[in-house]
């Protein structure tokens, strides 16, 4: 069996960056306070960056929230971000870091930290997924949150975004070889949690 | 060639399905699979894991665009106060830091309660909620804090509108 076909937004590193970044021009109106230039910003990260925060919330009132924080982020720090990386990986750097500590104040106030059910199981109507199941989804997304926050950011940026090692390793801030190993140790946990799941939903082909 | 043994194999497969290794490692990496079931079993389970997890993407609900651009208009009335504006188009956050105002309101009452927006976002300003831990925090006042703080007659509410206490 060859790799499943990629969605268009994952078709490696060099596509899934380039082909949807905000020019230079939205960037500079940005940075001079324009809004037009951030419901742009909007429109070319909006389901990016909530992918991310949801599969890191799992919880989509949560993931609506940290979309928002992250993109008022976005426009109150416009200035801050220099060119220097692309802007996706800023903005997700923003997204990881909002995430990663939010996932983290979560599990410490609730050890267990198990969306409910009702959360996850009604996402808002989504054409390309009709056909997955919502419940697939759903168990998914429930089993993530059993994977330590670290893991389940890379593992979910790398899956939902595309991005590459490197991208991963300049967006969370760590060498590509912890990268590296926070994805396999990730998907052997996740594994685990599948097989144990015994949920015939998550059972392959 | 000398073929790969099962357990580099097994160690590199993550990378390798991720197109993340050397080309020459890669190929080595597909003799081996082609020779051997259990390693190509295992490479099928990590395209399952790969495939479900890509699955569980999701796009932004609607509406929420125009509710971060109204937020960020808000922001922009006044700068200095960004937590305001969180709350402004917030509401979750919002009945939280209501909740959370209410106890600094009640700890250090004002004379003249907030009548305009400006006022309003000078009152959540005195709460300075920098990281999300603080907010989390303001959060764990509990549900009946926020029930108070949402209802009509909610303390802070009633501050807010400008009425007086
Ligand atoms: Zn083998």
């Amino acid at each position: 069996m060859s790799p499943q076909p990629p969605r268009a937004r994952r078709t490696g590193a060099e596509e899934s960056t380039t082909s949807s970044e905000a020019s230079e021009d939205v960037l500079d109106r940005l940075r001079a306070g324009d809004i037009a230039a951030l419901d742009e910003i909007y429109r070319v990260y909006g389901d990016r960056i909530f992918g991310v925060c949801f599969g890191i919330l799992a919880n989509r009132a949560d993931a609506e929230d940290a979309t928002q924080e992250v993109f008022l982020r976005a426009f109150q720090q416009a200035v801050k971000f220099s060119g220097k990386s692309r802007y996706s990986t800023w903005l997700l750097r923003l997204a990881a870091n909002h995430t990663l500590n939010f996932a983290k104040a979560v599990k410490r106030r609730k050890r267990v930290s198990r969306a409910l059910p009702e959360d996850v199981a009604s996402p808002a109507p989504d054409p390309d997924h009709a056909v997955i199941g919502r419940e697939r989804r759903a168990a998914v997304v429930r089993l993530l949150q059993e994977l330590p926050p670290e893991q389940r950011l890379t593992l979910v940026l790398r899956e939902i975004e595309g991005l590459s090692y490197f991208e991963l390793s300049e967006v969370l801030g760590v060498p590509v070889g912890t990268v590296t190993s926070r994805l396999i140790r990730g998907r052997e946990k996740l594994r685990a949690l599948v097989t144990d799941s015994e949920s015939d939903l998550l059972a392959p082909g | 060639m000398s073929t790969m043994d099962c357990l580099t194999t097994q160690k590199l497969l993550s990378a390798m399905l991720d197109g993340e290794l050397p080309s020459d490692l890669t190929r080595s990496v597909e003799r081996h699979l082609n020779q051997c079931s259990r390693c190509t079993e295992e490479a099928e389970e990590l395209r399952f894991l790969s495939a479900i997890v890509r699955e569980a993407g999701t796009r932004a609900p609607v509406g929420l665009g125009a509710r971060i651009s109204c937020s960020a208009r808000d922001t922009q009335q006044s700068p200095a106060s960004w937590t305001a504006a969180l709350a402004a188009a917030w509401p979750r956050a919002a009945a939280v830091l209501v909740g959370a105002a209410s106890v600094a309101l009640i700890s250090f009452p004002l004379r003249s309660a907030p009548s305009s927006p400006v006022e309003t976002r000078t009152t959540f300003n005195l709460l300075a909620f920098e990281s999300q831990a603080e907010l989390d925090l303001a959060g764990s006042f509990g549900e009946d804090f926020q029930a108070l703080a949402r209802r009509p007659e909610g303390l802070l509410l009633h501050i807010l509108s400008g009425g007086e206490r």
